[in-house]
């Protein structure tokens, strides 16, 4: 389905050509209406910004949101893995699922970022794509409140995908993605709530050691209860 | 993945056997193995290393599967060592093996980048007009300018294309060099060992440019003035393997696990096999759990501690008794038997310089340069010589420089006497001397002494007939004992028979200094000296930036040289002074230097000392309160001493001791121009225009905006986030930016102003351009007008070397960059070849004036031999390449930048190649290259030149040039040293003559570079690389006045400032506290605390620390440790919020309170960036800063000495050094967390607003 390209057009670096080809790219999501209505309109005050807005406060925008804020990264992984080794194993995974349908990376992009993803989806038939896609929508579905809790337009694109996914994420899997929250750059400017913890005291006190392990609970469940 | 049901739990299986039933076959599934297959599964595996500024030079394998760099593990390749020496390995630690994941960051830069107000001009105005002219109408515009200035550090960056950048570059550079000059465009790159083609590519195509080149070794506060001083050498130490030949070790301020992993093994290896080792450092760090004993002084006042040993070892080991083996080292190998002149000065006498042939009526015999050849008293003839050696023999004649014991021209043998009061009919007399003593200088947070500040002790001395009349002589160990304090029954006072005298500087005495018990003093010096007695030798000191990053570092340092010269150690396998602080050890030196200076073009190329630089051009001169009267010496000769510390550095430009950049107030093109229009020859023309002040030095007047710096480029750098001392300073002066300065400057405080500098209002933002090379978004990229994203360490072909051990290895693509990163070497090729484009019809082949300092290793650092004259006050002629900078015209091609940056120029072939003052043919090495690169085809200057297009091949051309890697170079090399000492030293390097090494030779296994004499060690199967080896074992004078380790320095400035021997000087007061603490004390708990910021465990290296996996192993952010006393005092629990501030500025952190630290001092590791959890501070209202934001650096006028001998200007040789840590902060609570996210405010001011004094 085309539209997969179309989300991952709107996902691209802001551009002249972009702006260009925003009314084609509407008439595709409408004609193929794998986004459902409410989502399409949800999307117009973007596709509106993307034809109005003066373009280096688009790009300067889109700079500050993707390319250097490691929580909204397009790059799914950055998520999953963050930095840990396991990433590249990942991608290498990734590049083998894209061969197997005769696909080869063509461009100094890494497997993982998500508009290649959508159009790897896009060569592929519609369940299966949804099927896949599925696997990233605790990635999605986090990105997007994130976005949103910004205040960006780019919140309705991730919904968007997310919705054609037509699966839930797990409550363990957004658990551990929230986790991932860098402090700083949440909204609830609370990073020393988030992350603090009770100190660890071996010492044979333990009224005084019971009492700080309630303490511990009690943080956690206000750090759920925030999130 | 469950693999339930596949095994049975009770039986096995087996279907049939075979080999007589010694083997099973069996049917169980083996899916399990799958996941161990895929986990090592790699389609290659490549070499490559870290090209961070880390001395580790650790080769590293790593895997690449599917075009995906998925892990690292360490090499063991490494050659083996000898029978009873450890291997090498394993080298790399766990910031190495973190690497891997940083290709992938989400932090890398992606695509070359523009701040996006800039990019609107430059598109707006190139719409119009040609690129020059684009840039021109922008940054001529004062608004325009300012609209992109002031936004520097606030984000809006935006994407552009390599084509575009490029041209904004090459425009904005042709643009500077049209209107102000070549020497206004900068670059900054530290340490090229670690990745020397991609520091010579930004560096190649700067001097192609006539751009200047900053040194960093200097500014990083890493170099050791001591070393040129002693030595003149910049840094030569022993490679790591050595310290296992060490029988006593001492580590001093150096924290070899956590700074040098990879060796640190060998530290262990050592006390295995029975080494003593004690380790000197004030918090109780992870080097002090290899000690045998642990010694921790207050800091800052490691000197007194040196000083004391000294003490002991003179007394035992020098005078009480003589021990034969060290009496015979210095006689032969330090200044011990040189005469110094006395002077009267009232009651009393005062060293001064030392006796030159000159001074004698018959030159002793001496044509060729008598003034600079040192004298002493010959035991077996009876009378004074000039012994060979000295540097008068360097320069103007052959084969007498060297350390035979022989007299001057005529080779007499000799035996030089140490003492005076050697003489059979003992000492011609004995004089009462006066030495300075500075431990009365009073200091809020040191406790003086309560000596008098002259202490007069007695002397024996010869008395000697000179053309000015008999003078009283004493030799620099008599000298030396007095000044130690030690008595020798001549009686008089301040000498001290016992230890427990409190007499300067007994153990007694040190013990008020430093805290150390006196008895920990004796001990470990009499077991240094004993053990080095033994072992001819092998006593080593470890030292690091814990003592060396002081103001009065070189006194700490030269104390400790002190008692490896007197333990004759130095230059002995297993001994000798282990300096490791930010060396840097480009082996193939010479090779290199040609690459990157484009010396194979143009010479000579534009260098300026990089501290001096930063302290003119970031105004940190405008807020200097320590004065050089405060520094003075009581026995100071006359002179106009009492002036500000930058007028001292201008009078050393002047004098042509040091560099200058911006050079003229003009610019260089226009001067060489004028000149010839006034049919005068240029350096006539601008010696008599400086002498009546038409023409000044723009060092003169730094803040005028024809002498701003316009466009800088950084490169392997973390300047701002790392690196730059003053850090505010660099945001509010140089960059134009929001910045938290709060003290206020000269003018603002109607304080006396320096007199050799205009004093204007202050600038704000003096660069039109600030260009990073990076592949992460650090502070610098931040503050930068164009990011260009590089290639990392493995995805680029470059070289590796270290002094940490003697082979080379590669860095090597293991993949392709990654988006639109490209190498080095790439992206200033292009920027090559646009500049080229872009500079036609605006500068065509340009005649540039180029000033040069009177160089070490060359003939010019034979300057002024006696006294020093200023020609700016009349005392003198300006005489270029004498008493004022050298004054060469080059004649550039400005069209042809490019095709020069790829190809090997003519230089090579007519002037031969050289280094360290010596010099030879290379033809041979040029053929060869074009053979193997293959040669230009295009017309143009560079048609049939060896081609240098690839990173590969300008490797190839560093090996093939240098004599470390190519063993004919290397008999070449050692042949053109022969001529000058004399001696054949040949043999060093013809075993391996036939050796070329290969850029693919070091990608199949790191090869032991070849010995040279560009260094002064030996590469060899049998004897570990140690500095001063050749020194000591071939002969070859040290590079000094006196061709020996140079205890005595004699200059004026350096008698002027007390420094002539070693004493002990507490730490300078830098009074950046108390305004502040007026200021902003708020009724809360605080501590004023001194602030240590050494290398850490967590970062990668001094450059950055936003690797989260590393901070997840400590408190995931910016940390500073504390005491529990001093946590106590201001009512902090650990893990606070903290906040430290003073004048310069304030920064934010955590508090980890730790008995590892000492009561009033606190550490705040290196590189903690503004980009990882900062919260905004209170006291300033912006986000708190970096560990440089409470530092401003302060220069020393001692190191600013030039054109004397060892005490010459070279790149990252010599030069004022950026010290930081006499620096004191008030720390407490940060009472509010604020991350101040929210969008930009337009309408903020750049300035604090508690600078201005509005409310916040």
């Amino acid at each position: 389905m085309v539209t997969f390209q179309v989300l991952a057009g709107l996902l691209d670096y802001p551009s002249e050509r972009l702006a260009g080809e925003l009314r084609e790219m509407r008439e595709i999501l409408e004609r193929e209406a794998l986004v459902g209505a409410e989502e399409l309109s949800a999307l117009d005050p973007l596709f509106r910004e993307l034809a109005e807005r003066d373009l280096y406060e688009l790009q300067e925008r889109y700079v500050e949101l993707f390319d250097q804020s490691r929580s909204l990264s397009l790059y799914l992984f950055e998520h999953v893995y963050g930095e840990s080794r396991d990433r590249g194993q990942s991608m290498v995974d990734l590049l083998a699922r894209y061969a197997a349908i005769g696909l080869e990376l063509d461009a100094r992009e890494l497997p993982d970022f998500l508009p290649a993803f959508l159009e790897y989806l896009s060569q592929l038939p519609l369940d299966r794509a949804r099927r896949e896609l599925g696997e990233a929508v605790a990635v999605l579905r986090v990105l997007a409140d994130r976005l949103a809790r910004r205040a960006s337009p780019y919140a309705e694109v991730i919904r968007a995908i997310e919705h054609i996914a037509e699966a839930e994420p797990t409550p363990a899997d957004l658990e551990e993605l929230a986790l991932e929250e860098l402090p700083g750059g949440g909204a609830s400017g609370s990073a020393d709530d988030e992350w603090e913890e009770a100190p660890v005291d071996f010492s044979r006190d333990e009224a005084a050691f019971a009492g700080r392990q309630r303490a511990r609970s009690l943080g956690a469940a206000r750090r759920k209860k925030e999130t | 993945m469950s693999h339930f049901g596949s095994f049975l739990q009770f039986f096995r299986k087996n279907l049939e056997t075979f080999s007589d039933g010694h083997g099973v076959v069996t049917g169980e599934s083996r899916a399990w193995e799958e996941g161990y297959r895929t986990r090592w599964q790699h389609d290659k595996i490549v070499r490559s290393t870290h090209g961070v500024n880390c001395t580790g030079s650790c080769s590293w394998k790593i895997y690449v599967k599917g075009g995906i760099v998925t892990w690292e593990t360490q090499q063991t390749d490494y050659p083996r060592t000898r029978p009873d020496m450890p291997n090498h390995e394993p080298r790399g630690c766990p910031r190495g093996a973190s690497y891997s994941w940083y290709l992938y960051s989400g932090n890398r830069l992606k695509y070359p980048m523009v701040r996006g107000r800039l990019l609107r001009l430059w598109r707006d105005a190139r719409a119009r007009l040609a690129p020059v002219e684009a840039w021109r109408s922008i940054v001529e515009d004062p608004e325009r300018r300012k609209s992109y200035l002031s936004a520097r550090g606030l984000g809006g960056f935006v994407r552009s294309s390599w084509d575009e950048v490029n041209e904004i570059i090459a425009s904005a550079n042709v643009y500077t060099i049209r209107r102000y000059g070549p020497d206004r465009v900068c670059g900054f790159s530290p340490i090229p060992a670690m990745s020397m083609v991609s520091y010579a590519s930004g560096s190649r195509y700067l001097s192609l440019i006539g751009a200047t080149c900053l040194s960093f070794y200097d500014w990083y506060c890493d170099l050791p003035p001591s070393s040129p001083q002693t030595w003149g050498e910049q840094t030569d130490v022993p490679e790591s393997a050595d310290w296992y030949n060490a029988m006593f070790l001492i580590l001093w301020g150096s924290n070899v696990p956590q700074t040098r992993t990879p060796d640190a093994h060998f530290y262990s290896e050592s006390r295995y096999k029975g080494t003593q080792s004690v380790v000197i450092s004030p918090d109780y760090s992870e080097a002090t759990k290899f000690a045998d004993l642990w010694i921790h002084p207050k800091a800052g006042t490691d000197s007194a501690l040196a000083m004391a040993m000294g003490h002991v070892i003179l007394k035992e080991f020098h005078v009480e008794r003589r021990s034969e083996y060290f009496s015979d080292y210095c006689r032969r190998f330090s200044d011990f038997p040189f005469l110094v002149r006395l002077v009267k000065r009232g009651e009393s006498y005062v060293p001064e310089r030392l006796l030159r042939a000159s001074d004698f009526p018959d030159g002793l015999g001496e044509t060729n340069n008598p003034e600079w050849k040192t004298c002493a008293f010959d035991e077996l003839s009876g009378r004074l010589v000039a012994p060979r050696g000295s540097i008068g023999y360097r320069w103007g004649e052959e084969g007498a420089w060297n350390l035979e014991e022989r007299a001057g021209t005529d080779g007499a043998a000799v035996r030089l006497r140490l003492s005076a009061a050697d003489a059979p009919e003992g000492p011609a007399d004995c004089l009462p001397v006066a030495f300075p003593y500075f431990g009365t200088y009073k200091h809020d947070h040191y406790s003086g002494t309560q000596h008098p500040d002259v202490l007069v002790r007695r002397v024996p001395v010869m008395r000697v007939e000179t053309r000015e009349g008999i003078v009283p002589a004493a030799t620099v160990f008599d000298l030396i004992v007095a000044n130690y304090g030690v008595d020798r029954g001549l009686g008089g006072g301040n000498v001290a028979s016992s230890y427990d005298e409190d007499l300067p500087y007994t153990p007694a005495w040190q013990e008020r200094v430093t805290g150390v018990s006196r008895n920990l003093v004796i001990t470990t010096a009499r077991q240094f000296a004993d053990t080095a007695e033994k072992t001819r030798g092998k006593s080593m000191v470890i030292l690091g930036a814990g003592v060396n990053h002081w103001y009065n570092m070189d006194l700490t340092y030269r104390g400790i040289i002190n008692m490896l010269v007197f333990c004759g150690c130095v230059g002995q396998s297993g001994g000798g002074w282990a300096h490791y602080v930010g060396q840097e050890k480009v082996r193939p030196q010479v090779g290199w230097a040609t690459l990157a200076f484009a010396t194979d073009w143009y010479r000579p190329p534009r260098q300026m000392n990089g501290t001096s630089f930063f302290y003119a051009h970031t105004d940190q001169w405008r807020y200097e309160k320590v004065s050089a009267k405060e520094l003075l010496s009581p026995t100071a000769p006359e002179g106009d001493w009492d002036v500000s510390l930058i007028d001292y550095n201008v009078r050393a430009e002047r004098m042509g001791w040091l560099p200058s950049a911006p050079q003229l107030e003009g610019n260089p093109l226009d001067v060489a121009r004028a000149a010839e229009a006034a049919g005068e020859r240029v350096s006539d023309y601008v010696t008599k225009r400086l002498k009546s002040g038409e023409i000044r030095l723009a060092t003169e007047d730094p803040d005028n905006p024809e002498n701003f710096p316009r466009n800088l480029f950084v490169w392997r750098s973390n300047l701002l986030g790392s690196s730059g001392k003053g850090h505010e300073y660099f945001l509010r002066h140089l960059l134009g930016a929001q910045n938290s300065v709060l003290g206020k400057d000269l003018g603002e405080l109607g304080e006396r102003k320096p007199t050799e500098v205009v004093w204007r209002d202050a600038p704000i933002g003096k660069l039109d351009l600030l260009v990073t090379l990076d592949f992460r978004m650090s502070t610098t990229c931040l503050y930068s007008d164009i990011v260009l994203p590089t290639a990392t360490w493995y995805e680029k072909n470059d070289l590796n070397t270290s002094d940490m051990h003697t082979f080379i290895h590669p860095l090597s693509s293991a993949v392709d960059p990654i988006w639109q990163a490209r190498s080095d070497w790439d992206i200033y090729r292009g920027i090559a070849y646009k500049f080229s484009e872009v500079a036609r019809g605006v500068l065509g082949v340009e005649k540039d004036l180029v000033l040069t300092p009177l160089m070490h290793d060359s003939p010019s650092e034979l300057g002024q031999a006696l006294d020093v004259k200023d020609w700016k006050r009349g005392e003198c002629e300006p005489i270029p390449g004498k008493t004022a900078q050298a004054m060469t015209v080059v004649e550039r091609d400005y069209t042809s930048v490019g095709a020069m940056y790829t190809s090997l120029g003519p230089l090579l072939s007519s002037l031969g190649n050289g280094g360290k003052g010596m010099s030879w043919k290379t033809e041979t090495e040029v053929e060869y290259l074009r053979r193997l690169n293959g040669e230009v085809s295009e017309a143009g200057p560079a048609l049939g030149r060896p081609r240098i297009w690839t990173d590969i091949e300008a490797a190839e051309a560093v090996m093939t040039l240098a004599p470390e890697t190519n063993g004919s170079v290397a008999v070449k090399a050692w042949e053109a040293l022969g001529k000058r000492t004399g001696r054949d030293h040949r043999h060093l390097a013809l075993p391996r003559e036939e050796e070329k090494i290969r850029f693919r030779d070091i990608v199949a296994q790191p090869r032991r570079t070849i010995t040279s004499p560009i260094w002064s060690g030996l590469d060899d199967e049998e004897i570990t690389y140690n500095a001063g080896y050749t020194n000591v074992h071939e002969l070859i004078p040290w590079r000094t006045l006196s061709g020996r380790q140079e205890l005595y320095l004699d200059h004026l400035w350096m008698r002027a400032f007390g420094e002539a021997l070693c004493v002990y000087k507490p730490p300078v007061d830098t009074r950046s506290v108390p305004p502040a603490e007026a200021r902003f004390a708020d009724g809360g708990p605080y501590v004023v605390v001194n602030f240590l910021t050494p290398h850490q465990k967590w970062g990668i290296h001094s450059t950055y620390s936003d690797t989260l996996i590393m901070l997840t192993l400590s408190r995931g952010g910016p940390i500073v440790w504390i005491s529990e006393t001093d946590a106590r005092k201001a009512d902090l629990v650990d893990n606070d919020w903290i906040e430290l501030f003073n004048v310069n500025g304030s920064l934010v952190a955590r508090a980890v309170v730790s008995q590892r630290i000492q009561p009033g001092t606190v550490m705040m590791y290196h590189a903690q960036e503004k980009i990882v959890n900062i919260p905004g501070s209170v006291a300033t209202g912006n986000r708190g800063g970096i560990h440089n934001s409470v530092t401003r650096t302060t220069v020393k006028p001692t190191h600013m000495i030039g054109g004397y001998a060892q005490l010459s200007y070279g790149m990252n040789y010599y030069g004022t050094v950026g010290s930081n840590r006499d620096e004191f902060v008030v720390l407490r609570k940060l009472k509010r967390v604020d991350w101040l996210e929210g969008p930009l405010d337009p309408a903020r001011p750049l300035d604090s607003a508690a600078r201005t004094g509005t409310p916040t």
